[in-house]
């Protein structure tokens, strides 16, 4: 019983880590594109990784005076560049071409940054390391002894304390600034463009404004993977990690303010979750799964099965999600 | 000489001084292949630069084939060799032209540079041209027949398959097994093999057409009916895709596995004059084999029954209802055909490269850039964009040989430029697209 307990323990800490909060703020932006507007935006990934190295790549070669803050303003610039890079050729349209121009973009750019040419700017395919030092040395000592333990529920040191508390701000601050913009045309454009069009709606610069915010906000959410992580690694922002986002958005439900932060948090949940306790029960102690079944190294990447089984499940039955709404849930964007 | 003296009086004078001026030892030698002695080289001429990359030193070996040079102070210098000075015959890697050495104070530092034959002249990029074209027609008549299939499910049924490329591994990964567990040995070669892994490739295909066909019967048949719509069986696609990856992972393993049996081959040559290239057997075989499915897909479609309901599906789906075509069974059709494609393609490009649990993953994306430069759910158009894509692919390859870990750009940006300026696809209909 005490594996089952840590095992919920360490989803628990997953639900509220870095990850999960990482993904929450790419999905908050996929669902501007995707729940709100209607662009299949594929590319998340690409917005993450923009991000990611907009704020580890000034600190690391020391450009702007190599400070993290400076990264963040870099990635309002470098994100939206990309969104408007994107958006023109793919926006006039149909649906399927954005998605296929944007998964491709975003493989293009991780092949930019993992390859060896470039290795001094971007630490090519060992990403850039503990580029935080600095950063962590002025985040002021709160946690007394050497962790803070809640139940089970572990946070290893100040730093990442602070970048859950700061990420958590920063998805209720950007969740609140999604929902002020709800009411924009970006829900006309979904339900009909053509009449959005014939209303006089600027379609065009609606559904790249959506883009953009969308995509800054997936920036963020690969900035805070790489400050809490304390890392970039290119290996971290493949197509899956788009996927992910979906599968985070229909967790939650399509179209709804709290659905990226509900799914991400069980998402994030049953994967630690699970994580935990098949490798409990491929150690070789106590209770074991037969090896023919599974063993270790089964065991790592058993959570893509569920997570992709899952995201096919919950689509065909219960595609509003959790706590969606049917009408709202709005697949079919062509 | 007297810049020499000097320079040691001055490296004498000023003792104290914070640099100091050190000596570096330059030799050049040939080691014989056969074992013999080493013997000196000289007349080698060569340049030692700073850690900031200007230039402090340079010199020419004697005789002996040593040079002492002086160098400003302590630290790491490198020394770089002039290759076209070495005597006739002899050469050495260029990674090992140049090497940093460490200069201490008071020891000085030494670089020895040890030369063997010449290596075979590269050859030049214009020689090299052939033999990527070969490449990526290779490459790219691959890519068209995976993607043929994925185009015609995509022109029947409207759906952007993203399961596709599993479809593509487990063709490849079941073949291999099959291969495996019926193999005399795998030192058998020739005719024997040939007929092993025709055997294991039918299995292999019949295991994707399974695959496939079973996916249309349970999955897409019944969320068609309950007129789900197509962006929710795109995102399901993809989560049987993650879930079939990591299944075919778990069963098979992440190790790479190839075909011992037809891995060391002699090129077959073709001379056309100036345009001269190698080709393996076992390439040139799957490349016809290729060519041929290709050619049968295109009779198919051209000149059956059956190939002109599915153009008629294709084009409208309720129109030729209407008429009399029974539609999910030729939908059933397309996804055994695109099945048993994707399978052979598998097959294949597992003969070519190496059978992976990630192999479909990683070319999926070369496909739906096939298709969408082509023109979404035009069969001919898959074949066009995936011809272009395998040339592309090949050709940066040959032309960026530095940065051929980047190939895959070359098809990627290929595509969002034909987009820009022709959305359509380049045999697409001119339609609104938008």
């Amino acid at each position: 019983m005490s594996d089952i307990a840590d095992a919920i323990g360490i989803g628990i800490s997953g639900a509220f880590g870095v990850s999960a909060i990482a993904y929450c703020l790419a999905a908050i932006g996929l669902n501007v594109h995707f729940g709100y507007t209607g662009l299949l935006n594929f590319g998340q990934a690409g917005f993450a990784l923009v991000g990611a190295y907009s704020v580890a790549m000034p600190v690391r070669n020391g450009w702007f005076g190599g400070s993290l803050w400076v990264g963040f303003a870099a990635l309002v610039v470098t994100t939206t560049l990309f969104a408007v890079l994107l958006g023109i050729p793919t926006l006039r349209l149909r649906s399927d071409y954005l998605a296929i121009v944007t998964i491709a973009a975003g493989e293009i750019l991780r092949l930019l940054v993992s390859t060896p040419k470039w290795v001094g700017a971007t630490g090519a395919t060992d990403g850039i390391n503990s580029f935080t030092g600095d950063f962590e040395a002025t985040i002021p000592g709160f946690i007394k002894g050497e962790k803070l333990q809640i139940w089970k529920v572990v946070i290893p040191d100040d730093f990442t304390l602070w970048a859950i508390i700061v990420g958590w701000a920063l998805v209720a601050l950007l969740s609140v600034a999604v929902w002020s913009l709800m009411r924009s045309p970006w829900r006309s454009i979904r339900e009909d463009e053509d009449a959005a069009r014939s209303l006089g709606k600027n379609v065009f610069a609606y559904k790249m404004s959506s883009l953009i915010i969308g995509g800054i906000i997936g920036g963020f959410g690969g900035a805070v993977l790489a400050i809490g992580s304390r890392n970039v690694n290119p290996g971290s922002y493949q197509t899956q990690f788009t996927f992910l986002c979906y599968a985070i958005l229909v967790l939650g439900g399509i179209a709804r303010v709290k659905g990226p932060v509900v799914g991400s948090m069980i998402f994030w949940f049953i994967i630690s979750f699970s994580d935990a306790i098949l490798a409990e029960w491929t150690d070789g102690d106590g209770f074991n799964l037969p090896t023919w079944l599974m063993d270790k190294s089964n065991a790592a990447f058993f959570r893509w099965i569920i997570v992709g089984g899952g995201l096919a499940l919950l689509v065909i039955f219960r595609p509003q999600g959790i706590f969606g709404d049917r009408k709202e849930q709005s697949f079919d964007v062509r | 000489v007297l810049l020499v003296a000097l320079g040691v009086l001055v490296a004498a004078g000023a003792g104290t001084a914070h640099a100091e001026e050190q000596e570096l030892t330059v030799r050049v030698q040939n080691i014989p292949e056969d074992g013999g002695k080493k013997q000196p080289v000289a007349g080698v001429d060569f340049v030692v630069t700073g850690p900031d990359g200007a230039e402090v030193a340079s010199g020419v070996t004697d005789d002996k084939g040593v040079a002492k040079v002086k160098v400003p102070s302590d630290g790491e210098f490198t020394v770089t060799i002039d290759t076209s000075t070495l005597p006739e015959g002899l050469g050495i890697p260029d990674d090992e032209a140049s090497r940093t050495v460490n200069v201490t104070a008071g020891l000085g530092g030494n670089a020895n540079f040890n030369l063997g034959a010449a290596g075979p002249v590269e050859p030049s990029k214009a020689e090299l041209l052939p033999k990527a074209i070969v490449n990526g027609v290779r490459f790219g008549l691959v890519i068209a027949i995976m993607s043929v299939g994925l185009s015609l499910i995509y022109g029947t049924t409207g759906l952007s398959n993203f399961a596709h490329g599993e479809t593509v591994t487990l063709g490849a990964v079941m073949t291999w097994t099959f291969a495996d567990w019926i193999k005399v040995s795998n030192s058998t070669t020739g005719f024997g093999a040939l007929v092993q892994i025709s055997f294991a490739a039918t299995l292999g295909i019949a295991a994707a057409m399974l695959f496939s066909g079973g996916l249309e019967k349970f999955v897409w048949k019944p969320m068609r009916g309950k007129g789900i719509g197509l962006t929710s069986m795109m995102i399901v696609s993809i989560g049987i895709a993650i879930a079939a990856r990591f299944i075919i992972q778990w069963r098979y393993g992440a190790q790479p596995k190839s075909y011992a049996q037809f891995g060391s081959q002699e090129n077959i040559n073709f001379d056309f004059g100036p345009i001269e290239f190698g080709v393996t057997p076992r390439d040139l075989t799957t490349a016809g084999i290729a060519l041929a499915a290709l050619l049968g897909v295109a009779f198919l479609l051209m000149r059956t029954r059956t190939g002109k309901a599915i153009r008629a599906v294709a084009d409208n789906p309720d129109l030729s209802s209407t008429t009399g075509i029974n539609t999910d069974r030729i939908i059933m059709f397309v996804w055994l055909l695109g099945g048993a494609l994707a399978g052979l393609g598998g097959v294949i490009f597992g003969l070519d490269e190496q059978v992976q649990w990630n192999m479909g993953t990683r070319l999926l994306l070369l496909m739906f850039a096939a298709i969408t430069l082509g023109g979404l759910g035009r069969p001919f158009g898959a074949l066009v964009g995936s011809l272009v894509v395998g040339l592309f692919v090949q050709l940066w390859a040959w032309w960026f040989s530095d940065f051929t870990d980047l190939k895959n750009i070359g098809a990627l940006a290929a595509m969002i430029l034909v987009l820009l300026f022709r959305p359509q696809g380049i045999l697409g209909k001119k339609e609104r697209i938008g």
